[in-house]
């Protein structure tokens, strides 16, 4: 089975790229949470913006594995940069492409695909999960336009983007049918803080205040939980593709440093155990790198994925924790110093998947599925 | 075996008090590596600068379990700190083995005045192979000159500039191996000892990790600790003590993380539901708390072993494998019970989830942990 389709041809183009480009940033960046506004530009001259727009609206619509591709590539050298990316081509530029009418399109995409302007997502509420129908952020129709006033937090690209997709209440009755999506821009919002994170420190994410801020609908009223159900479960699945970039690297360092750490008069790789733990990256990140490519290949071959990037992020979630866990270890002190690429690899790692409620733990879906 | 003196309940309720009024105001300060000499002023003035001088030197000579007790607090509070503050303890550990009267009036004059001392083993080519340490001593009249590099020594930097009292460990001989290594007293401030590469480390901030560059130091052979070669033992019987200390801190710092995540689960409310009713979490609360029990009740018992001269090597070994991984663990499970807000430098958990990473790896690995208890059981 061919997982890769044509990706591969992108694929050593993008990690030129990220090698030359993402990789000398990525450490000051860490240390200093700075978002790297100067590289959105020379992404988009690389038409890595235009992935999930049509030609028509300025892109180079492609299929989604090559996505996952570019989430992997990137991430290789630069995890947060790959966040930022994915956040912008999937959460609001596909959420568009998608959802929105020629209007919105017109003015938006093309101005996204040449990396004029920054998508972000704006979808967990501070205290309580939109999913479990607490959510305070609530949109009122006025002429031609929505105004929505409420506060959201984690917001993707949070603070730097010009135009966010966000999910506001339009029927509180209605619970999560009540839900919709909006496109706002960036001047719309006041961003109240930074916030400051374990990993991905240079993926910008903020708390956002909506004071009246004038949002236009995406789709229908009513199609916010289905939108950010599918945004959710396409950045899953790039989310683990990331997962699988950092984990390459962390696995390539590891097996080097193993193969030159000389304790006991040999290098440390002739040790069983350390054997072992690589043994253990080596078959997560496998398994890992299948579970996400083979479903980008559904979506690319217009299946239902749903179930495929639920039990991905089941196993993502323990699977880049303990690839992280094992490459610090076998690293000894070298690798819990920041000097070296492996422990941010680690901090980065950790958050590629955060569940802010029961409600999105892929257990109760995946049981909710079963017990039908 | 696990009940606490009244002087061991007051001791407890002593540092608690100095967690809450001296580490949690000031964590924020304390993880960015500052504040360091502030709180370790305000330490000395607990009494507790060195919790094993012996009393012939004018300490407190606690018994481990008192130690474990004042540990495990300490990294409640933070592990860095407990790591700084655990240096004059650590440090101090070949004196009680080795020292004769006068090397321990030597070693312990400054710490008790409120200095930091310091252990330097490891080197860039000896960490869990501590055999192959390639500083070397060597005797020149009544004096040793050592030569080499050492690396992530804690507090080091402080016991050179505060002119205190650290052991250094070089090899007399090194055509005999691990049977060749030897330490030494050294004074902080003697020329030929100085401070390399201050490490940037991911947790942990709240102590100093620094090489330090040896060049033609000189000691007077009255530095040495017990005989030439004698090194190796000493090192490794350190390394016993140290090990169920660092247990003791994991038992802190997974209780921490234990308490945030539930502080969080208690107020957070989904929809109707508190989050506190939602078995996947009410249940991974419980094996938290088991998994930290569990821990807590391993160092007492090899406290117990410790101060009832029983042979307790092997149970530290086992103690340090299964504390340090839970902490890690528990720490884990905490940010992940916490969600976004978890992976948040403000949630708090998050520097405890960075902290709790060193405690598997210094001190001796866990692998070099899983070498002792195999090799116990398979010889």
């Amino acid at each position: 089975m061919e997982l890769y389709n044509n990706s591969q041809l992108i694929r050593k183009s993008m990690a030129d790229f990220s090698k030359a480009v993402l990789e000398p940033i990525a450490y000051e960046d860490d240390r200093n949470a700075r978002f790297p506004k100067e590289i959105i530009k020379e992404m988009a001259n690389k038409n890595y913006f235009g992935l999930t727009v049509s030609e028509e609206f300025g892109g180079n619509k492609s299929d989604f594995t090559s996505v996952a591709v570019m989430a992997e590539e990137l991430a290789k050298a630069n995890g947060s940069a790959a966040v930022i990316s994915i956040t912008h081509v999937i959460s609001a530029a596909h959420a568009i492409e998608k959802y929105g009418n020629d209007e919105q399109k017109k003015a938006y995409l093309p101005d996204m695909v040449s990396g004029n302007k920054l998508g972000g997502y704006a979808f967990i509420e501070p205290g309580a999960s939109i999913a479990a129908g607490a959510n305070k952020v609530v949109a009122v129709k006025e002429e031609g336009y929505y105004l929505i006033t409420g506060k959201k937090t984690l917001v993707a690209n949070g603070g730097e983007a010009d135009v966010y997709v966000v999910i506001a209440q339009t029927n509180a009755e209605e619970g999560l049918k009540g839900l919709s999506a909006f496109i706002v821009d960036g001047d719309e919002v006041k961003a109240a803080k930074n916030i400051d994170k374990l990993g991905l420190r240079s993926f910008p994410t903020a708390e956002l205040e909506f004071n009246k801020s004038k949002g236009q609908l995406l789709g229908n009223e009513g199609d916010g939980l289905k939108i950010a159900n599918e945004i959710q479960a396409l950045s899953d699945i790039a989310h683990a593709a990331i997962g699988v970039g950092i984990g390459k690297k962390a696995l390539e360092e590891s097996i080097k440093h193993s193969k030159t750490r000389v304790q006991f008069g040999f290098p440390i790789s002739k040790l069983q155990a350390v054997q072992w733990m690589l043994a253990e990256m080596a078959e997560k990140i496998h398994t890992l790198d299948t579970l996400a490519y083979s479903a980008a290949k559904k979506v690319d071959a217009g299946e239902d994925y749903m179930n495929e990037s639920v039990y991905l992020k089941m196993f993502a979630q323990k699977a880049t924790f303990e690839i992280g866990t094992n490459a610090v270890q076998i690293h000894g002190g070298t690798g819990y110093s920041r000097e070296a690429n492996i422990e941010r690899y680690f901090r980065d790692l950790r958050g590629l998947f955060n569940f802010d409620s029961i409600n999105e733990y892929p257990q109760k879906i995946i049981a909710g599925n079963l017990l039908k | 075996m696990f009940d606490f003196t009244d002087s061991q309940l007051e001791l407890q309720q002593r540092v608690r008090k100095f967690v809450n009024e001296n580490i949690f105001p000031n964590l924020e300060l304390i993880d960015k590596g500052e504040y360091q000499e502030e709180l370790f002023k305000e330490w000395c003035k607990t009494g507790l600068v060195t919790l094993v001088a012996p009393k012939a030197v004018g300490g407190i000579e606690l018994d481990t379990k008192s130690c474990a007790i004042v540990m495990e607090e300490l990294g409640y509070g933070d592990v860095g700190v407990a790591t700084g503050f655990g240096a004059n303890n650590l440090g101090s550990y070949p004196l009680l083995i080795s020292g004769t009267l006068e090397q321990q009036k030597q070693h312990f004059g400054p710490i008790l005045e409120g200095k930091y001392g310091a252990f330097a083993l490891t080197e860039p080519g000896a960490g869990s192979d501590a055999g192959a340490v390639a500083t070397t001593a060597e005797r020149k009249g009544d004096e040793y000159i050592l030569n080499g590099t050492k690396c992530f020594i804690t507090q080091g930097g402080f016991a050179i500039d505060m002119q205190s009292s650290m052991v250094v460990f070089a090899s007399t001989d090194r055509t005999l191996g691990s049977k060749g290594l030897s330490a030494f007293l050294v004074k902080g401030g003697t020329p030929g000892i100085r401070v390399g590469k201050i490490e940037d480390k991911m947790g942990i901030r709240g102590s100093q990790t620094v090489e330090l560059v040896i060049e033609d130091l000189h000691v007077p052979a009255s530095s040495l600790l017990g005989e030439e070669g004698d090194g190796m033992k000493i090192a490794m019987k350190t390394l016993d003590s140290g090990r169920l200390m660092v247990a003791a801190q994991g038992v802190g710092c997974g209780q921490r993380a234990l308490d945030l995540a539930v502080d969080y689960v208690k107020k957070q409310v989904e929809g109707v539901k508190p989050l506190a009713k939602q078995q996947a979490i009410a249940f991974k609360i419980a094996e938290m708390e088991a998994s930290v029990e569990a821990a807590r009740q391993l160092v007492y018992r090899g406290a117990f072993l410790k101060d009832n001269k029983q042979p307790y090597s092997h149970h530290s070994a086992i103690t340090k494998l299964f504390a340090t991984e839970m902490a890690m663990n528990v720490a884990n499970s905490a940010m992940e019970i916490m969600g976004s807000y978890g992976y948040s430098k403000e949630s708090g958990i998050e520097k405890v989830w960075r902290d709790a990473r060193i405690l598997s790896i210094y001190e001796g690995t866990n692998q070099v942990q899983r070498l002792v208890i195999s090799g116990g059981l398979l010889r």
